[in-house]
């Protein structure tokens, strides 16, 4: 397992590792439902601040620019490990 | 299977040096994976019993202190019958419904069309364009609601259901056009040569070969199509907001909390009938969708 089948299984490993990644970083639904900020705003992540403020409070140009806030973060992951995954998989047609 | 057999070649070495035989490793292998399997499935089974156990409920039940909560003393279907009667909840669920089936009808066909073009007719830049539309996948949600806010709103279409029917698909074709390209490109070349040389245009190669051959990953797509419309919440919550236009999963949260007072039997209630047709899907299509996933997502 650790020496044959779980390399074999990096790309697809690590493409999961990113949708689950972004997936979690930007959710919304559960933390609206749950705490929808909650008390004094210490419990809003990206997505659910960008609302707040941005539809709830009617300041559209801030409320995309907090959103904003994740493209940077998500696209340095996203190219790391899309640059793992191609470079893997030349390794293997070589 | 793979994963059983990679241990037991990899463990013969070590086992003999531990003096462990390899039957027994083996035993421990399985005793393993079952009680990890255990654990998760009673992990994600617990919330969705307590869902259908607290439908079934009266308030004065879920309100007690004693008693035991995972079960429920005397089932009642009131809720269900309340929340049927609702005319509201008709609404949601009809909603619900008719944006579903546009947008999979909408998304399959345009995931389709372009994922033949880009797997099978290569013209310049169509490698470029597929690790395009992948790239798009990985742009969430909850980044494009604000800018597509707009967008909506300068259609007239804030408050309307059928803007669901025009963003939906936005967060799904890219993810099918993907497992399509993949599910495509598995496609012996053979086949298609064969039918050109028998005459056949690029629509008949598409509709009497692609398409039959590609079913179970089709359907794979068309689950997942129907998972992300029915399931969505970001976007109608952002974009409708008064009762008749709402679909189930904000109508319920809606509709069904007024300030501090939840009422959760009805709240349960209706989260199990939102979660049956899902469910019932699954049931019946279970393993098309297994076997297209894993055909799609290895080309990648």
């Amino acid at each position: 397992m650790f020496f044959v089948t779980l390399p074999m299984m990096r790309n697809i490993i690590s493409i999961t590792v990113l949708f689950s990644l972004i997936v979690t970083f930007a959710d919304f639904d559960i933390v609206r439902i749950l705490t929808a900020g909650g008390p004094q705003d210490m419990t809003h992540i990206f997505a659910t601040y960008a609302f707040a403020v941005g539809l709830q409070s009617g300041d559209i140009p801030l409320g995309a620019s907090v959103s904003l806030f994740m493209l940077p973060i998500l696209a340095v992951c996203a190219y790391f490990v899309l640059r793992g995954v191609t470079r893997r998989s030349k390794e293997i047609a070589a | 299977m793979s994963g059983a057999t990679a241990t037991s070649s990899t463990g013969a070495l070590a086992g003999r040096r531990r003096g462990f035989s390899l039957a027994a490793q083996r035993r421990w292998a399985l005793w393993g994976s079952y009680a990890a399997l255990a654990v998760f499935v009673v992990m994600f089974l617990a919330p969705p019993f307590f869902m259908v156990m607290t439908s079934l409920k009266t308030s004065a039940e879920i309100s007690a202190q004693q008693g035991n909560p995972w079960l429920a003393h005397q089932p009642t279907l009131r809720n269900f019958s309340e929340l049927i009667a609702d005319s509201n909840f008709q609404h949601f669920f009809l909603n619900s419904a008719v944006v579903t089936i546009c947008v999979v009808v909408i998304s399959m066909v345009i995931a389709v069309f372009a994922a033949f073009s880009l797997a099978r007719i290569g013209f310049w830049g169509s490698q470029l364009l597929a690790t395009g539309v992948f790239l798009t996948y990985l742009i969430p949600g909850s980044l494009l609601f604000i800018p597509l806010f707009q967008i909506v709103g300068a259609l007239g279409l804030i408050n309307n259901v059928w803007c669901l029917v025009l963003v939906y698909p936005t967060l799904a074709v890219p993810f099918c056009t993907w497992i399509m390209i993949g599910y495509f490109s598995s496609i012996p070349k053979e086949l298609d040569e064969a039918a050109l040389i028998d005459g056949a245009t690029y629509m008949q190669i598409l509709f009497r070969i692609f398409i039959p051959v590609a079913m179970p990953g089709i359907i794979a797509a068309m689950i997942f199509v129907f998972t992300v419309s029915w399931g969505q919440f970001l976007y109608p919550m952002a974009y409708l907001y008064t009762s008749n236009q709402m679909v189930l999963t904000v109508g319920i949260i809606t509709d069904l909390i007024r300030g501090d007072v939840f009422q959760w039997g009805k709240i349960m209630a209706g989260c199990v009938i939102a979660a049956a047709p899902p469910v019932i899907v699954y049931a019946f299509l279970m393993d098309y969708y297994i076997a297209g996933l894993t055909a799609g997502a290895t080309k990648a």
